[in-house]
Protein backbone atom coordinates (compact mmCIF):
# COMPACT_ATOMS: atom_id res chain seq x y z
CA UNK A 1 0.00 0.00 0.00
CA UNK A 2 1.36 3.44 -1.18
CA UNK A 3 1.72 6.14 1.43
CA UNK A 4 -1.14 8.16 -0.25
CA UNK A 5 -3.61 5.30 0.43
CA UNK A 6 -2.65 4.47 4.07
CA UNK A 7 -2.71 8.57 4.38
CA UNK A 8 -6.16 8.13 2.64
CA UNK A 9 -7.60 4.85 4.81
CA UNK A 10 -6.34 6.85 8.37
CA UNK A 11 -8.00 10.04 7.48
CA UNK A 12 -11.39 8.21 6.65
CA UNK A 13 -11.58 6.32 9.32
CA UNK A 14 -10.96 9.29 12.09
CA UNK A 15 -14.12 11.15 9.81
CA UNK A 16 -16.14 7.84 10.80
CA UNK A 17 -16.46 8.81 14.35
CA UNK A 18 -18.25 12.05 13.46
CA UNK A 19 -19.72 10.64 10.69
CA UNK A 20 -20.81 7.79 13.50
CA UNK A 21 -22.37 10.74 15.73
CA UNK A 22 -24.10 12.14 12.93
CA UNK A 23 -25.75 9.03 12.20
CA UNK A 24 -26.42 8.20 15.22
CA UNK A 25 -28.57 11.26 16.31
CA UNK A 26 -30.43 11.20 13.02
CA UNK A 27 -31.31 7.56 12.91
CA UNK A 28 -31.55 6.53 16.56
CA UNK A 29 -32.35 9.48 18.48
CA UNK A 30 -34.70 11.16 15.80
CA UNK A 31 -36.36 8.58 13.73
CA UNK A 32 -35.60 6.04 16.25
CA UNK A 33 -38.21 7.80 18.84
CA UNK A 34 -35.63 8.03 21.66
CA UNK A 35 -35.85 12.50 21.82
CA UNK A 36 -37.28 12.03 24.09
CA UNK A 37 -36.81 8.66 25.43
CA UNK A 38 -40.07 6.70 26.30
CA UNK A 39 -40.99 7.30 30.12
CA UNK A 40 -40.11 4.25 32.10
CA UNK A 41 -43.06 4.59 34.63
CA UNK A 42 -45.64 4.82 31.80
CA UNK A 43 -48.08 1.75 31.55
CA UNK A 44 -47.33 -1.18 29.44
CA UNK A 45 -49.68 -0.23 26.95
CA UNK A 46 -48.25 2.89 26.28
CA UNK A 47 -44.93 1.39 24.97
CA UNK A 48 -47.12 -0.69 22.61
CA UNK A 49 -48.51 2.45 21.07
CA UNK A 50 -45.12 4.07 20.87
CA UNK A 51 -44.43 1.24 18.44
CA UNK A 52 -47.25 1.17 16.81
CA UNK A 53 -47.51 5.05 16.47
CA UNK A 54 -44.57 5.67 14.54
CA UNK A 55 -43.74 2.00 13.57
CA UNK A 56 -42.32 2.70 10.24
CA UNK A 57 -39.71 5.28 11.42
CA UNK A 58 -39.03 3.58 14.28
CA UNK A 59 -37.92 0.03 12.57
CA UNK A 60 -36.06 2.44 10.06
CA UNK A 61 -34.14 4.47 12.39
CA UNK A 62 -32.70 1.12 14.35
CA UNK A 63 -31.94 -0.83 11.63
CA UNK A 64 -29.70 2.18 10.15
CA UNK A 65 -28.38 3.33 13.29
CA UNK A 66 -27.40 -0.71 14.02
CA UNK A 67 -25.25 -0.95 10.67
CA UNK A 68 -23.62 2.80 11.37
CA UNK A 69 -22.62 1.81 14.83
CA UNK A 70 -19.85 0.21 13.04
CA UNK A 71 -18.31 3.45 11.96
CA UNK A 72 -17.14 3.34 15.52
CA UNK A 73 -14.94 0.39 14.72
CA UNK A 74 -12.72 1.84 12.50
CA UNK A 75 -12.66 5.30 14.86
CA UNK A 76 -11.52 2.93 17.45
CA UNK A 77 -8.97 0.95 15.25
CA UNK A 78 -7.21 4.23 14.15
CA UNK A 79 -7.34 6.27 17.64
CA UNK A 80 -5.55 2.02 18.90
CA UNK A 81 -2.89 2.48 15.84
CA UNK A 82 -2.39 6.17 16.90
CA UNK A 83 -2.05 5.44 20.57
CA UNK A 84 0.46 2.62 20.08
CA UNK A 85 3.11 4.94 18.64
CA UNK A 86 2.55 6.67 21.74
CA UNK A 87 2.72 3.73 23.95
CA UNK A 88 5.98 2.37 22.43
CA UNK A 89 7.36 -0.77 22.88
CA UNK A 90 5.69 -4.56 22.85
CA UNK A 91 2.89 -3.98 26.09
CA UNK A 92 1.03 -1.11 24.38
CA UNK A 93 -1.76 -1.78 27.84
CA UNK A 94 -3.47 1.39 27.12
CA UNK A 95 -3.77 1.05 23.52
CA UNK A 96 -5.58 -2.64 23.68
CA UNK A 97 -7.78 -1.43 26.95
CA UNK A 98 -9.27 1.65 24.05
CA UNK A 99 -9.36 -1.17 21.16
CA UNK A 100 -11.12 -3.22 23.86
CA UNK A 101 -13.49 -0.45 25.05
CA UNK A 102 -14.55 0.49 21.77
CA UNK A 103 -15.76 -2.81 20.60
CA UNK A 104 -17.65 -3.64 23.22
CA UNK A 105 -19.28 -0.25 23.09
CA UNK A 106 -20.09 -0.96 19.38
CA UNK A 107 -21.60 -4.10 21.01
CA UNK A 108 -23.50 -2.91 24.16
CA UNK A 109 -25.23 0.20 21.55
CA UNK A 110 -26.12 -2.70 19.25
CA UNK A 111 -27.28 -5.00 21.59
CA UNK A 112 -29.58 -2.70 22.97
CA UNK A 113 -31.17 -1.54 19.90
CA UNK A 114 -31.80 -4.96 18.79
CA UNK A 115 -33.96 -5.67 21.99
CA UNK A 116 -35.95 -2.39 20.53
CA UNK A 117 -36.01 -4.00 16.72
CA UNK A 118 -37.06 -7.33 18.38
CA UNK A 119 -39.88 -5.33 20.05
CA UNK A 120 -40.69 -3.39 16.48
CA UNK A 121 -40.89 -6.85 14.69
CA UNK A 122 -43.74 -7.43 16.49
CA UNK A 123 -45.67 -4.77 17.87
CA UNK A 124 -48.50 -6.88 18.60
CA UNK A 125 -47.12 -8.88 21.48
CA UNK A 126 -48.74 -8.43 25.16
CA UNK A 127 -47.87 -4.80 26.01
CA UNK A 128 -45.57 -6.23 29.27
CA UNK A 129 -43.36 -7.61 26.46
CA UNK A 130 -42.85 -4.42 24.46
CA UNK A 131 -42.36 -3.11 28.36
CA UNK A 132 -39.98 -5.49 28.72
CA UNK A 133 -38.07 -5.40 25.26
CA UNK A 134 -37.51 -1.51 25.71
CA UNK A 135 -36.50 -1.68 29.51
CA UNK A 136 -33.53 -4.58 28.40
CA UNK A 137 -32.41 -2.05 25.70
CA UNK A 138 -32.34 0.97 28.06
CA UNK A 139 -30.78 -1.10 30.22
CA UNK A 140 -28.18 -2.62 28.66
CA UNK A 141 -26.87 0.92 27.73
CA UNK A 142 -27.36 1.98 30.80
CA UNK A 143 -25.70 -0.25 32.88
CA UNK A 144 -22.74 -1.72 30.81
CA UNK A 145 -21.18 1.45 30.19
CA UNK A 146 -17.71 0.76 31.72
CA UNK A 147 -16.30 -0.55 28.94
CA UNK A 148 -16.79 3.07 26.87
CA UNK A 149 -15.65 4.69 29.75
CA UNK A 150 -12.45 2.51 29.92
CA UNK A 151 -11.73 2.93 26.67
CA UNK A 152 -12.46 7.09 27.27
CA UNK A 153 -9.96 6.93 30.08
CA UNK A 154 -7.08 4.79 28.35
CA UNK A 155 -7.00 7.48 25.57
CA UNK A 156 -7.34 10.52 27.99
CA UNK A 157 -4.15 8.83 29.92
CA UNK A 158 -2.11 8.10 27.07
CA UNK A 159 -2.15 11.29 25.57
CA UNK A 160 -1.76 13.30 29.06
CA UNK A 161 1.61 10.85 29.48
CA UNK A 162 2.84 11.49 25.93
CA UNK A 163 6.32 13.10 26.51
CA UNK A 164 7.54 12.98 22.96
CA UNK A 165 5.30 14.80 21.13
CA UNK A 166 6.24 19.00 20.71
CA UNK A 167 2.43 19.02 20.38
CA UNK A 168 0.40 16.81 21.80
CA UNK A 169 -2.45 14.69 20.28
CA UNK A 170 -5.41 16.37 21.96
CA UNK A 171 -4.38 19.33 24.24
CA UNK A 172 -4.64 18.99 27.80
CA UNK A 173 -8.15 20.45 28.64
CA UNK A 174 -9.76 17.84 26.00
CA UNK A 175 -8.01 15.06 27.79
CA UNK A 176 -9.56 16.23 31.18
CA UNK A 177 -12.89 16.70 29.12
CA UNK A 178 -12.98 13.08 27.86
CA UNK A 179 -12.16 11.74 31.30
CA UNK A 180 -15.10 13.63 32.74
CA UNK A 181 -17.20 12.53 30.13
CA UNK A 182 -16.71 9.23 30.78
CA UNK A 183 -17.20 9.44 34.44
CA UNK A 184 -20.76 10.68 33.81
CA UNK A 185 -22.31 7.58 32.71
CA UNK A 186 -21.65 6.20 36.39
CA UNK A 187 -24.82 7.66 37.60
CA UNK A 188 -26.78 6.11 35.11
CA UNK A 189 -26.51 2.62 36.66
CA UNK A 190 -28.78 4.13 39.05
CA UNK A 191 -31.64 3.70 36.21
CA UNK A 192 -31.74 -0.14 36.95
CA UNK A 193 -33.64 0.89 40.53
CA UNK A 194 -35.01 4.61 39.71
CA UNK A 195 -38.24 4.59 37.19
CA UNK A 196 -38.90 8.17 38.33
CA UNK A 197 -37.50 11.87 38.01
CA UNK A 198 -33.86 12.73 37.09
CA UNK A 199 -32.17 9.63 37.61
CA UNK A 200 -34.43 7.06 35.42
CA UNK A 201 -33.85 6.35 32.05
CA UNK A 202 -35.42 9.58 30.11
CA UNK A 203 -33.96 11.61 33.11
CA UNK A 204 -31.48 14.78 33.26
CA UNK A 205 -28.95 12.96 35.13
CA UNK A 206 -30.13 9.55 33.63
CA UNK A 207 -29.83 10.56 30.10
CA UNK A 208 -29.86 13.94 28.87
CA UNK A 209 -26.18 14.45 30.55
CA UNK A 210 -24.75 11.14 29.71
CA UNK A 211 -25.83 10.02 26.00
CA UNK A 212 -24.79 14.47 24.65
CA UNK A 213 -21.12 13.58 26.75
CA UNK A 214 -20.41 10.50 25.12
CA UNK A 215 -21.38 12.39 21.31
CA UNK A 216 -19.49 15.80 21.95
CA UNK A 217 -16.46 13.86 22.95
CA UNK A 218 -16.45 11.98 20.21
CA UNK A 219 -15.83 15.11 17.93
CA UNK A 220 -13.77 17.02 20.14
CA UNK A 221 -11.53 13.75 19.84
CA UNK A 222 -11.92 13.30 16.12
CA UNK A 223 -11.25 17.26 15.32
CA UNK A 224 -8.06 17.22 17.07
CA UNK A 225 -7.14 13.26 15.97
CA UNK A 226 -7.55 14.85 12.20
CA UNK A 227 -5.46 18.29 13.41
CA UNK A 228 -2.27 15.42 15.06
CA UNK A 229 -3.15 13.68 11.59
CA UNK A 230 -2.45 16.56 9.24
CA UNK A 231 0.59 17.58 11.63
CA UNK A 232 1.58 13.80 11.23
CA UNK A 233 1.68 14.02 7.48
CA UNK A 234 3.30 17.57 7.38
CA UNK A 235 6.52 16.17 9.48
CA UNK A 236 6.49 13.15 7.05
CA UNK A 237 5.34 10.69 10.02
CA UNK A 238 3.12 9.24 7.89
CA UNK A 239 3.97 5.38 7.39
CA UNK A 240 4.67 2.84 9.98
CA UNK A 241 7.75 3.94 11.33
CA UNK A 242 8.09 5.79 13.85
CA UNK A 243 9.97 9.06 13.07
CA UNK A 244 11.71 10.28 16.51
CA UNK A 245 10.55 14.23 17.35
CA UNK A 246 13.83 16.22 17.50
CA UNK A 247 14.14 19.77 17.74
CA UNK A 248 14.27 20.68 14.07
CA UNK A 249 10.95 19.33 13.49
CA UNK A 250 9.32 21.97 15.92
CA UNK A 251 9.12 24.96 13.23
CA UNK A 252 6.95 22.15 11.18
CA UNK A 253 4.82 20.90 13.64
CA UNK A 254 4.19 24.62 14.30
CA UNK A 255 3.18 25.46 11.29
CA UNK A 256 1.42 22.69 11.05
CA UNK A 257 -0.88 23.62 14.34
CA UNK A 258 -1.26 26.96 12.62
CA UNK A 259 -2.85 25.60 9.50
CA UNK A 260 -5.21 23.76 11.84
CA UNK A 261 -6.92 27.17 13.17
CA UNK B 1 5.60 14.79 35.60
CA UNK B 2 5.19 15.09 32.01
CA UNK B 3 4.55 17.81 29.29
CA UNK B 4 1.24 17.89 28.63
CA UNK B 5 0.16 16.70 32.19
CA UNK B 6 1.65 20.08 33.66
CA UNK B 7 0.52 22.08 30.36
CA UNK B 8 -1.86 25.24 30.86
CA UNK B 9 0.25 25.59 34.33
CA UNK B 10 1.92 28.72 32.98
CA UNK B 11 1.76 31.59 34.49
CA UNK B 12 -0.44 34.65 32.09
CA UNK B 13 2.21 37.27 31.96
CA UNK B 14 -0.27 39.36 29.79
CA UNK B 15 -3.20 39.42 32.23
CA UNK B 16 -1.68 42.23 34.92
CA UNK B 17 0.85 44.04 36.44
CA UNK B 18 1.36 41.22 38.73
CA UNK B 19 1.01 37.30 36.27
CA UNK B 20 -2.07 35.87 36.70
CA UNK B 21 -1.84 32.26 37.69
CA UNK B 22 -3.92 29.20 36.99
CA UNK B 23 -3.17 26.85 39.99
CA UNK B 24 -2.48 23.06 38.29
CA UNK B 25 -3.35 21.90 34.76
CA UNK B 26 -6.12 23.89 32.80
CA UNK B 27 -7.66 20.39 32.00
CA UNK B 28 -8.11 19.83 35.71
CA UNK B 29 -10.12 23.00 35.75
CA UNK B 30 -12.38 22.08 32.78
CA UNK B 31 -12.98 19.13 35.16
CA UNK B 32 -13.77 20.51 38.20
CA UNK B 33 -16.06 23.27 36.48
CA UNK B 34 -17.83 19.94 34.31
CA UNK B 35 -18.15 18.26 38.08
CA UNK B 36 -19.75 21.08 39.32
CA UNK B 37 -22.33 21.76 36.85
CA UNK B 38 -23.52 18.28 37.01
CA UNK B 39 -23.96 19.27 40.83
CA UNK B 40 -25.66 22.19 39.99
CA UNK B 41 -28.50 20.61 37.98
CA UNK B 42 -28.95 17.96 40.94
CA UNK B 43 -29.17 20.80 43.53
CA UNK B 44 -32.03 21.94 40.94
CA UNK B 45 -34.04 19.03 40.47
CA UNK B 46 -33.60 17.99 44.17
CA UNK B 47 -35.05 21.98 45.37
CA UNK B 48 -37.71 21.83 42.38
CA UNK B 49 -39.09 18.47 43.38
CA UNK B 50 -38.79 19.63 46.96
CA UNK B 51 -41.47 22.37 46.09
CA UNK B 52 -43.69 19.74 44.38
CA UNK B 53 -43.57 18.04 48.56
CA UNK B 54 -42.68 20.32 50.89
CA UNK B 55 -44.10 18.32 53.81
CA UNK B 56 -42.85 14.88 52.77
CA UNK B 57 -39.59 16.62 52.59
CA UNK B 58 -39.46 18.25 56.16
CA UNK B 59 -40.20 15.38 57.59
CA UNK B 60 -38.24 13.29 55.95
CA UNK B 61 -35.10 15.67 56.51
CA UNK B 62 -35.87 15.83 60.33
CA UNK B 63 -34.44 11.77 60.21
CA UNK B 64 -31.05 13.03 59.47
CA UNK B 65 -28.74 14.18 62.13
CA UNK B 66 -27.21 17.76 61.45
CA UNK B 67 -24.28 16.39 64.34
CA UNK B 68 -22.85 14.27 61.55
CA UNK B 69 -23.36 16.28 58.98
CA UNK B 70 -21.81 19.43 60.42
CA UNK B 71 -18.71 17.52 61.49
CA UNK B 72 -18.47 16.08 58.08
CA UNK B 73 -18.18 19.80 56.92
CA UNK B 74 -15.86 20.86 59.38
CA UNK B 75 -13.68 17.89 58.90
CA UNK B 76 -13.50 18.32 54.85
CA UNK B 77 -12.63 22.09 55.56
CA UNK B 78 -10.24 21.10 57.94
CA UNK B 79 -8.61 18.97 55.25
CA UNK B 80 -8.53 21.29 52.48
CA UNK B 81 -6.84 23.84 54.68
CA UNK B 82 -4.18 21.32 55.12
CA UNK B 83 -4.03 20.88 50.99
CA UNK B 84 -3.35 24.10 50.91
CA UNK B 85 -0.60 24.27 53.59
CA UNK B 86 1.09 21.16 51.60
CA UNK B 87 1.11 23.49 48.27
CA UNK B 88 2.72 26.13 49.86
CA UNK B 89 5.55 24.32 51.85
CA UNK B 90 6.48 23.22 48.58
CA UNK B 91 6.46 26.47 46.79
CA UNK B 92 8.16 28.17 49.28
CA UNK B 93 11.00 25.63 50.33
CA UNK B 94 9.61 23.84 53.76
CA UNK B 95 8.95 20.47 51.63
CA UNK B 96 9.71 18.39 54.24
CA UNK B 97 6.71 19.67 56.39
CA UNK B 98 4.42 18.94 52.70
CA UNK B 99 4.21 15.44 53.53
CA UNK B 100 2.65 16.03 56.50
CA UNK B 101 0.19 18.04 55.65
CA UNK B 102 -1.02 15.87 53.05
CA UNK B 103 -0.76 13.24 55.12
CA UNK B 104 -3.09 14.76 57.82
CA UNK B 105 -5.55 16.11 54.75
CA UNK B 106 -5.60 12.26 53.35
CA UNK B 107 -6.25 10.99 57.65
CA UNK B 108 -9.60 14.06 57.26
CA UNK B 109 -10.81 12.13 54.00
CA UNK B 110 -10.61 8.93 55.55
CA UNK B 111 -12.29 9.87 58.69
CA UNK B 112 -14.83 11.58 56.06
CA UNK B 113 -15.50 8.01 54.79
CA UNK B 114 -15.84 6.40 57.86
CA UNK B 115 -18.25 8.77 59.15
CA UNK B 116 -20.44 8.70 56.39
CA UNK B 117 -20.47 5.05 56.26
CA UNK B 118 -21.69 4.80 60.21
CA UNK B 119 -24.34 7.38 58.85
CA UNK B 120 -25.68 5.25 56.07
CA UNK B 121 -25.53 2.42 58.76
CA UNK B 122 -27.97 4.43 61.07
CA UNK B 123 -30.25 4.94 58.12
CA UNK B 124 -30.50 1.29 56.98
CA UNK B 125 -30.55 0.05 60.73
CA UNK B 126 -33.59 2.47 60.71
CA UNK B 127 -34.81 0.78 57.79
CA UNK B 128 -34.43 3.85 55.21
CA UNK B 129 -33.13 3.21 51.91
CA UNK B 130 -32.90 4.67 48.43
CA UNK B 131 -36.43 3.80 48.00
CA UNK B 132 -37.85 4.80 50.53
CA UNK B 133 -39.18 8.34 49.29
CA UNK B 134 -37.97 11.21 46.71
CA UNK B 135 -36.06 13.14 49.82
CA UNK B 136 -33.90 10.11 50.60
CA UNK B 137 -33.55 9.29 46.90
CA UNK B 138 -31.86 12.65 47.17
CA UNK B 139 -29.94 12.01 49.93
CA UNK B 140 -28.75 8.74 49.28
CA UNK B 141 -27.63 9.82 45.42
CA UNK B 142 -26.04 12.90 46.23
CA UNK B 143 -24.35 11.91 49.52
CA UNK B 144 -23.36 8.53 47.76
CA UNK B 145 -21.79 10.35 44.33
CA UNK B 146 -19.91 12.90 46.27
CA UNK B 147 -18.75 9.98 48.62
CA UNK B 148 -17.38 8.84 45.31
CA UNK B 149 -15.81 12.18 45.25
CA UNK B 150 -14.30 11.88 48.26
CA UNK B 151 -12.72 8.17 47.79
CA UNK B 152 -11.08 8.96 44.43
CA UNK B 153 -9.76 12.62 46.50
CA UNK B 154 -8.52 10.91 49.34
CA UNK B 155 -6.71 8.82 47.34
CA UNK B 156 -4.90 11.31 45.06
CA UNK B 157 -4.32 13.20 48.39
CA UNK B 158 -2.17 10.18 49.75
CA UNK B 159 -0.42 9.68 46.37
CA UNK B 160 0.75 12.95 46.84
CA UNK B 161 1.85 12.69 50.43
CA UNK B 162 3.83 9.76 49.14
CA UNK B 163 5.55 11.80 46.28
CA UNK B 164 6.00 14.98 48.38
CA UNK B 165 8.93 13.10 50.14
CA UNK B 166 11.29 12.83 47.45
CA UNK B 167 10.81 16.36 46.10
CA UNK B 168 13.43 18.74 46.79
CA UNK B 169 13.05 22.91 47.03
CA UNK B 170 12.16 24.40 43.69
CA UNK B 171 10.19 21.70 42.74
CA UNK B 172 7.73 21.74 40.17
CA UNK B 173 4.48 21.93 41.76
CA UNK B 174 1.84 21.96 38.89
CA UNK B 175 0.58 18.07 39.93
CA UNK B 176 0.62 19.02 43.55
CA UNK B 177 -1.94 22.24 42.21
CA UNK B 178 -4.53 20.01 40.16
CA UNK B 179 -5.01 17.51 42.92
CA UNK B 180 -5.76 20.45 45.71
CA UNK B 181 -7.87 21.86 42.94
CA UNK B 182 -9.75 18.46 42.84
CA UNK B 183 -9.84 17.97 46.62
CA UNK B 184 -11.05 21.84 47.06
CA UNK B 185 -13.64 20.95 44.21
CA UNK B 186 -14.93 18.04 46.71
CA UNK B 187 -14.99 20.45 49.87
CA UNK B 188 -16.76 23.00 47.99
CA UNK B 189 -19.50 20.55 46.69
CA UNK B 190 -20.29 19.57 50.19
CA UNK B 191 -20.32 22.95 51.76
CA UNK B 192 -23.17 23.39 49.32
CA UNK B 193 -24.83 19.80 49.26
CA UNK B 194 -24.87 19.68 53.31
CA UNK B 195 -26.94 22.50 53.74
CA UNK B 196 -29.29 21.76 51.21
CA UNK B 197 -30.08 18.10 52.04
CA UNK B 198 -29.60 18.50 56.20
CA UNK B 199 -30.39 22.18 56.91
CA UNK B 200 -33.65 23.83 54.21
CA UNK B 201 -36.13 23.71 56.47
CA UNK C 1 4.45 31.09 57.36
CA UNK C 2 3.36 33.77 54.36
CA UNK C 3 1.22 36.24 54.52
CA UNK C 4 -0.84 34.47 51.98
CA UNK C 5 -0.82 31.45 54.36
CA UNK C 6 -2.10 33.89 57.00
CA UNK C 7 -4.95 34.58 55.71
CA UNK C 8 -6.08 31.22 53.95
CA UNK C 9 -5.99 30.08 57.97
CA UNK C 10 -8.39 33.07 58.88
CA UNK C 11 -10.31 31.80 56.20
CA UNK C 12 -10.48 28.55 57.51
CA UNK C 13 -11.51 29.69 61.37
CA UNK C 14 -14.16 31.63 59.29
CA UNK C 15 -15.38 28.88 57.98
CA UNK C 16 -15.22 26.70 60.46
CA UNK C 17 -17.17 29.15 62.68
CA UNK C 18 -19.69 30.22 59.42
CA UNK C 19 -20.73 26.26 59.67
CA UNK C 20 -21.10 25.89 63.27
CA UNK C 21 -23.23 28.60 63.37
CA UNK C 22 -25.55 27.53 60.23
CA UNK C 23 -25.77 23.89 61.88
CA UNK C 24 -26.39 24.49 65.25
CA UNK C 25 -28.57 27.63 65.34
CA UNK C 26 -29.57 28.68 62.52
CA UNK C 27 -31.46 25.18 61.00
CA UNK C 28 -32.44 24.84 64.70
CA UNK C 29 -36.34 24.21 65.76
CA UNK C 30 -35.71 27.71 67.74
CA UNK C 31 -34.49 29.96 65.14
CA UNK C 32 -37.65 30.39 62.66
CA UNK C 33 -38.24 28.44 59.45
CA UNK C 34 -37.45 31.00 56.39
CA UNK C 35 -35.24 33.55 57.50
CA UNK C 36 -33.06 30.83 59.00
CA UNK C 37 -32.95 28.68 56.00
CA UNK C 38 -31.90 32.20 54.25
CA UNK C 39 -29.56 32.52 56.22
CA UNK C 40 -28.39 29.42 55.92
CA UNK C 41 -28.37 29.63 52.13
CA UNK C 42 -26.24 32.74 52.21
CA UNK C 43 -23.62 31.94 54.23
CA UNK C 44 -23.22 28.50 52.07
CA UNK C 45 -23.14 30.76 48.51
CA UNK C 46 -20.06 32.87 51.08
CA UNK C 47 -18.58 29.81 52.23
CA UNK C 48 -18.40 28.81 48.35
CA UNK C 49 -16.59 31.79 47.16
CA UNK C 50 -14.43 31.92 50.18
CA UNK C 51 -13.41 28.23 49.12
CA UNK C 52 -13.03 28.99 45.44
CA UNK C 53 -11.03 32.06 46.28
CA UNK C 54 -8.63 31.47 49.11
CA UNK C 55 -8.45 27.80 49.13
CA UNK C 56 -8.61 27.34 44.98
CA UNK C 57 -6.50 30.53 43.94
CA UNK C 58 -9.15 31.95 41.89
CA UNK C 59 -8.38 35.41 43.18
CA UNK C 60 -5.01 35.59 41.15
CA UNK C 61 -6.04 32.83 38.39
CA UNK C 62 -6.90 34.61 34.98
CA UNK C 63 -10.35 36.55 34.55
CA UNK C 64 -12.13 33.80 31.89
CA UNK C 65 -11.79 31.43 34.86
CA UNK C 66 -13.16 34.07 37.73
CA UNK C 67 -16.03 34.44 35.88
CA UNK C 68 -16.85 30.75 35.41
CA UNK C 69 -16.34 30.57 38.82
CA UNK C 70 -18.59 33.23 39.74
CA UNK C 71 -21.23 31.84 37.03
CA UNK C 72 -21.54 28.99 39.42
CA UNK C 73 -22.22 30.22 42.45
CA UNK C 74 -24.80 32.50 41.19
CA UNK C 75 -26.69 30.18 38.86
CA UNK C 76 -26.49 27.33 41.65
CA UNK C 77 -27.21 29.71 44.56
CA UNK C 78 -29.93 31.81 42.75
CA UNK C 79 -31.50 28.42 41.78
CA UNK C 80 -31.92 27.16 44.81
CA UNK C 81 -33.22 30.01 46.38
CA UNK C 82 -35.40 30.95 43.74
CA UNK C 83 -37.44 27.74 43.77
CA UNK C 84 -37.55 27.82 47.66
CA UNK C 85 -39.11 31.14 47.70
CA UNK C 86 -41.54 30.22 45.05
Amino acid sequence: MDEQTKIFYQKLSIYMGPLFVTTFVIFWAYLGHNLPPPHPDWPAQAFTDRYVDHLTEIRVGFLVALITICFYLPWTGYVTARMKQIETGPYPVLAYTQLLGGCLTVMVVSISMWCWVVAAQRPERAPEMTQMLTDAGWLMNDTVYMCTTMQMWALALCVLHDRRAKVPVMPNWACYLTIFCGATFFPASLTAILRNGPFAYDGLIGFWVPYPAWLIWMFVASYYLLGDLKRRVEVGEGGAVPMPVTGTLRPAAGVARESIS
Amino acid sequence: MTANLEAGAITDASAGKRARHLPGAEGVWVFVYADMAVFALMFGCFMWDRHQAPELFETSRLALSLNFGGINTLILLTSSMLVVLGVDALKFGRVHLAPGFFGSAAACGAAFIVSKILEYGHKFDAGIGLTTNAFFQYYFIMTGLHLGHVAVGTIIIAVLAAKSRAERPGCSVAVYEGGATYWHMVDLLWVAIFPLLYLVR
Amino acid sequence: MSRAVKSVIAVWLLLMLSTAASTWWFAQPAFSPVPGTLAVMVIAAIKVVLVMSHFMELRGAPRPWQIAGAIWVIAAAGTVMTIYLM
